[in-house]
């Protein structure tokens, strides 16, 4: 361990090797400059809590704060996914390395609770395996098909993607990354102990957020060999290139695109509300079904160029259509448990249920408040005599037995 | 979590007189730096509460709970504790795998996954200092127990019994603050009730 007069200089010491001044940290952390300085000093000591808010601001470790020697004996298995920052990028950092920090507490959680671990993770099907990257984008078309194949999607659109990746073993969390990373979309990192994992930037709205997961499947499935990537608008790396054409033609099969403007009254595209009436049997966003509609030929540059112009939720709201797609979601109830999936979320309240958890050391694993967690475990709210009506609406159930003949029929 | 409840169900006179004067708070659990309102997420436990509850003061539950921690900021009822270095190297250790293997080995009946940083701090500074640990978050309260047995530690509803067995609460006035306000209303999670039997109240 540090020795006690050594740790505010350590403080100061890995504070300048992240290139931050003590006002950044302070405007990080919420509480004044001064107090970064009595740390520093040795005038005070932080408390546990802030020690982990300025690990992560520093991209280290707790154990590497207060144990100079953890640090230099391990290596941080995370680094490679930092490449793909700037180095004044010091919240966004904060941010990721707050997620991995997650990972690896639920990595450790299920590990300590005797479950097995996928580790690194590789395509389920053996034709996706490839010593190198996929980056042709020529070939995103087929593979979108095969992926929907392989996962039984057929044509139609996936109403939420994370929840049907959440089904396929990926884990995956919607974080926001608030003002000032609005550019970066999502991030695929395939972690040394569960595997496949999605960051989503959660300021984003639904329709972008949906193209955004399927991006990073297509990073999953066939840039599974790099450790980690993080994922920008406008990036004109290859295989980010491909993960977008990629996820263009999953979201939006081609073959059920034409069929739906076949099915139009004109049987095409002949105004902007077409465009809005096609979009929620999508859940897309307008920008990328107007780009697929263009890619596929069904409408022309000019009809493109000027759609764009036009505000989808004006549009959307004049049809008296579903918005969700288009507004970004202020209010997550309860407080940050929206940014993790179901099964995380199953999965905690059965850990509270056996006492391996209990809520407090969930809230601290989840980083929400505990009343959050309280209001998870808590008996679910009665059913309101609108929900009951609705069952006295339905036809009687089936007996079992009757049930049952027709299932062997 | 303890402070929380107290605070949020407007005990403050009855978490005054159990502890016969102020609490101490580490600050994982309450930081005196950080002060609402909150623009940004805070670090302490308590202040958490607040942030998210600031995000929706349209519901009664959610302002009261802002309106009341707020305000406790200024009350006289609590005091931070500074930490010292080998404290807060103890706290670390207590929220470690090694210190919950530890555990497992003396009684293999321990189940913790996960300890927070809050609540080891706290039992930290009390093992230190030879204080009494009030605490309701099961991991670190059998933590605590089977690595340092000689550690008094005292849960919620313990608190509760001692308040009524000192006689500065009736039964019925506590299981009704247990029972109504911080089970039902507060949604404390808890499987144990208070009991009176041959004329003293204990939990089970």
């Amino acid at each position: 361990m540090t020795t006690p007069s050594h740790l505010g200089e350590r403080l100061r010491q890995v504070r300048e090797r992240a290139g931050l001044d003590q006002r950044d940290v302070g405007t990080s952390l919420g509480i004044a400059r001064e107090i970064i300085s009595y740390w520093e000093n040795n005038r005070r000591v932080p408390g546990l809590a802030q020690l982990e808010r300025l690990a992560d601001l520093y991209g280290t470790t707790t154990a590497a704060l207060l144990d100079e020697q953890a640090e230099s004996t391990s290596s941080n298995p995370h680094t490679l996914l930092y490449r793909g920052l700037e180095p004044q990028e010091h919240d966004l950092r904060a941010q990721l390395q707050a997620w991995l920090r997650f990972l690896d507490r639920w990595a450790e959680l299920l590990d300590e609770s005797g479950q097995t671990l996928p580790g690194r993770q590789t395509p389920p099907k053996a034709e996706w395996h490839s010593p190198k990257p996929i980056t042709d984008s020529r070939r995103a078309r087929t593979l979108a098909a095969e992926v929907r194949e392989h996962y039984h999607i057929g044509e139609d659109a996936v109403p939420d993607l994370q929840a049907f990746l959440d089904h396929a073993g990926v884990l995956v969390n919607r974080v926001s990354l608030r003002s000032g990373n609005d550019k970066l979309s999502g991030v695929f990192y395939n972690h040394p102990r569960l595997g496949y994992c999605i960051l989503v930037n959660a300021d984003h709205t639904p329709g972008r957020q949906q193209f955004t997961l399927a991006h990073e499947l297509a990073h999953a499935l066939f840039h599974y060999q790099t450790p980690g990537l993080i994922c920008r608008a406008g990036d004109q790396d290859p295989k980010e290139r491909f993960a977008d054409v990629f996820a263009g033609h999953f979201l939006v099969n081609g073959d059920a695109l034409r069929g739906l403007v076949d099915d139009l009254p004109d049987g095409c595209i002949t105004d902007h509300y077409d465009v809005a009436r096609l979009q929620p049997s999508f859940r897309i966003s307008y920008a990328m079904l107007l780009y697929r509609l263009f890619e596929e030929g069904l409408i022309t540059q000019s009809q493109y160029d000027t759609f764009k112009t036009y505000s989808p939720l004006s549009l959307a709201r004049r049809l008296g259509l579903e918005v969700r797609e288009y507004q970004v979601s202020v209010l997550q109830s309860p407080a940050g448990l929206g940014a993790f999936p179901p099964s995380v979320l199953e999965k905690i309240v059965e850990f509270v249920h056996d006492e391996a958890l209990s809520p407090q050391s969930a809230a601290a694993l989840l980083g929400v408040p505990v009343e959050s967690v309280l209001q998870l475990l808590a008996h679910p709210e009665a059913a309101s005599p609108e929900d009951a009506r609705e069952f006295e609406e339905l036809p009687s159930p089936p007996t079992p037995r009757r049930a049952a003949a027709r299932r062997a029929s | 979590m303890i402070l929380a409840m107290f605070v949020d169900g407007d005990q403050l006179p009855l978490l005054s007189a159990l502890a016969g004067g102020s609490v101490f708070v580490t600050p994982s659990i309450l930081n005196p730096d950080e002060r609402p309102p909150f623009i940004d997420d805070p670090t302490s436990e308590f202040a958490r509460g607040v942030y998210a509850a600031q995000q929706d003061l349209r519901q009664v539950r959610y302002a009261l709970r802002a309106h009341r921690r707020s305000a406790f900021y200024q009350d006289e009822l609590w005091q931070p504790l500074a930490l010292t270095r080998s404290e807060l190297e103890l706290a670390h250790h207590l929220s470690s795998r090694e210190a919950r293997d530890q555990a497992r080995k003396l009684d293999p009946r321990f189940k913790a996954k996960s300890v927070s940083a809050a609540d080891a701090e706290c039992a930290a500074v009390a093992i230190t200092r030879g204080l009494e640990l009030w605490s309701d978050d099961g991991g670190i309260v059998t933590l605590v127990r089977t690595l340092y047995p000689a550690q008094p530690v005292v849960r919620l509803c313990a608190l509760l019994a001692r308040a009524v067995n000192e006689g500065q609460l009736d039964f019925e006035a506590a299981l009704d603050v247990h029972e109504r306000i911080f089970k039902g209303e507060l949604l404390l999670w808890s499987t144990v009730s208070l009991i009176e039997e041959g004329g003293l109240v204990f939990c089970r």
